[in-house]
């Protein structure tokens, strides 16, 4: 009993760390521009595909760690330049106008992207060559493979760096300050358009890695893959709090877990009734429940009109 | 909307110019035009000898002009160190350290509680900090929005103490009051705003006791 348990928070803190990385370029874009950018589902899904062209340039076995290394970095960038580009197409002249037109606009960047992805990656799907190392060990009786300890460590260094950047530095204090009010920020002399830029560059970055990682731990890859993943993740960002950092790595991991253990005993306890194809409800069950008794999130601030998620606009 | 009609003002280097005039006489929309945040529709203005309408607020503080806008707007999720080096512009003349103290000289409290959150100070450290934030731009001008808004008057003194040693250093300071008396106490200039207009002007002693000054504060009789 307890060696399942363990099995499971291990299957979970692996699926939550994933959800996490991407959770948080939805939060941080909403925290400072109070938009839902629902084209990051697609980065997710183009990181993933883009890698695999990258280990094919570099001409090498995606599984080798140098090109798995070379090709996720590679791929951050190119993902986080494709996030920069389209804040600067498709975001930032409808900045200051609606706050529903820029979401539209998301939402037209997501089908494009994903159908440039399905025209160049193919319409089936993608047997994923993965760029996690292989093997198996065993902690008291759990089995752990080293996909698993490599995603979590990736999403760890990530999620560090992210913290570093955001609380340590001098460039984290103007992405703050925008946040907060973008016209005062102007006001002492910065230009909002360089934190944002910045704030997209590394939230489809991130997103992109977990891609990788997603499509190296399941092993395959699909165009539409993102689809789902996002709207998870999202929950994620909406259950720990739009807007807050650590709020999207607690909500990530807390619904990676809620998802594993009610997918792995619902069935039992319901005899059968509720099967293991229930999956995603239970994630959108929590986002539901969230938005009805704690809209906020477990670590966002206080509720007014201005942060309301679904009030306002809709 | 248009809020302000046919305004023209002048100010010198080192020089202090008090705005005043009831709620809605365009004061704060005024400033906000200096520094860029609004665009006027017609009419020019010039900035140490440059045209600058339509020049971006980030590109005005670059410039050397500092504003400290109504209701403060300190950065409460930001500690007051962070909300300092928000305010920090490199390249104009001043290190960041050699700012930092002379901000912490100035107003001692905000070195003392330099690692706290901004929304835990009181209204005049507030108001402290967000002067002190512009003073992290080192300006040559600095726009200050009701600075006394919500103040003990004890407090009031303190920051008006220092935007006359701001201004005794040679920083050009436009100041926007509701409060009279203190303008009065402190400007070499006064411009009284009404409807958009500028309603009289003049240096501050001979405007003293002006009946147009006394009457603009007055209920009007249609």
């Amino acid at each position: 009993m307890a060696t399942l348990l363990l099995q499971q928070a291990i299957n979970a803190l692996t699926v939550g760390a994933i959800y996490a990385l991407i959770a948080l370029g939805y939060t941080m874009v909403y925290g400072v521009l109070r938009l839902i950018n629902f084209a990051h589902s697609e980065m997710f899904t183009a990181g993933a595909f883009v890698a695999v062209f990258a280990a094919s340039l570099l001409g090498g076995v995606a599984g080798h760690p140098g090109v798995a290394l070379a090709a996720g970095f590679a791929t951050f960038l190119a993902i986080g330049f494709l996030g920069v580009a389209v804040e600067t197409v498709a975001y930032r002249p409808l900045r200051g106008t609606s706050r529903l037109a820029p979401m539209l606009s998301a939402l037209g960047m997501a089908v494009v992207i994903q159908n440039v992805v399905m025209l160049v990656g193919g319409r089936r799907p993608l047997i994923y060559p993965s760029f996690l190392p292989r093997g198996v060990f065993q902690i008291a009786g759990a089995v752990v493979t080293y996909k698993q300890i490599t995603i979590l460590a990736v999403a760890l260094v990530l999620m560090v760096g992210l913290e570093l950047l955001v609380s340590r530095t001098s460039l984290g204090v103007k992405i703050r300050a925008v946040a907060e009010s973008a016209e005062t920020a102007s006001l002492v002399g910065i230009n909002p358009n360089l934190p944002i830029a910045l704030i997209f560059f590394v939230g489809p970055g991130l997103g992109a890695v977990a891609g990788i990682l997603y499509a190296s731990y399941y092993g395959v890859a699909t165009f539409s893959m993102g689809f789902i993943i996002g709207m998870k993740a999202f929950t994620a960002a909406i259950l720990g709090g739009i807007g807050s950092i650590p709020g999207a790595v607690l909500g990530g991991l807390l619904l990676g877990f809620i998802e594993t253990f009610a997918t792995a005993w619902m069935p039992a306890l319901t005899h059968g009734l509720i099967g293991t194809e229930y999956r995603d409800i239970f994630a959108f069950s929590v986002l539901v429940i969230i938005l009805l008794f704690r809209p906020a999130g477990l670590l966002g601030e206080h509720v007014s009109e201005e942060t309301m998620v679904y009030k306002r606009d809709f | 909307m248009k809020v302000l009609h046919g305004v023209s003002l002048e100010l010198f280097a080192g020089e202090v110019v008090c705005i005043i005039g009831p709620n809605g006489a365009g004061k704060t929309t005024l400033l906000r035009t200096l520094s860029g945040l609004c665009r006027p529709t017609d009419g020019r203005i010039a900035f140490k000898g440059e045209q600058v309408e339509g020049t971006k607020p980030f590109q005005m503080a670059r410039r050397g002009l500092g504003h400290c806008p109504e209701g403060r707007r300190v950065f409460q999720h930001l500690s007051i160190e962070e909300n300092l080096i928000a305010g920090f512009l490199p390249g104009r003349g001043k290190s960041r350290a050699e700012l930092f103290s002379e901000v912490y000289t100035l107003f001692p409290v905000l070195g003392e509680r330099r690692t706290q959150s901004a929304s835990r100070l009181s209204g005049g450290q507030q108001q402290m900090l967000a002067i002190g934030r512009a003073l992290m731009g080192n300006p040559e001008l600095l726009l200050l929005d009701e600075p006394s808004l919500g103040l003990a008057p004890l407090i009031i003194h303190q920051i008006f103490e220092i935007v006359i040693q701001l201004a005794e250093r040679g920083v050009s300071i436009i100041l926007v009051e509701q409060n009279v008396d203190l303008s009065f106490e402190i400007a070499d200039f006064i411009y009284a705003f009404d409807h958009g207009r500028v309603h009289c002007s003049g240096p501050a002693e001979m405007l003293r006791g002006d009946e147009r000054v006394r009457d603009m504060y007055l209920p009007r009789v249609a």
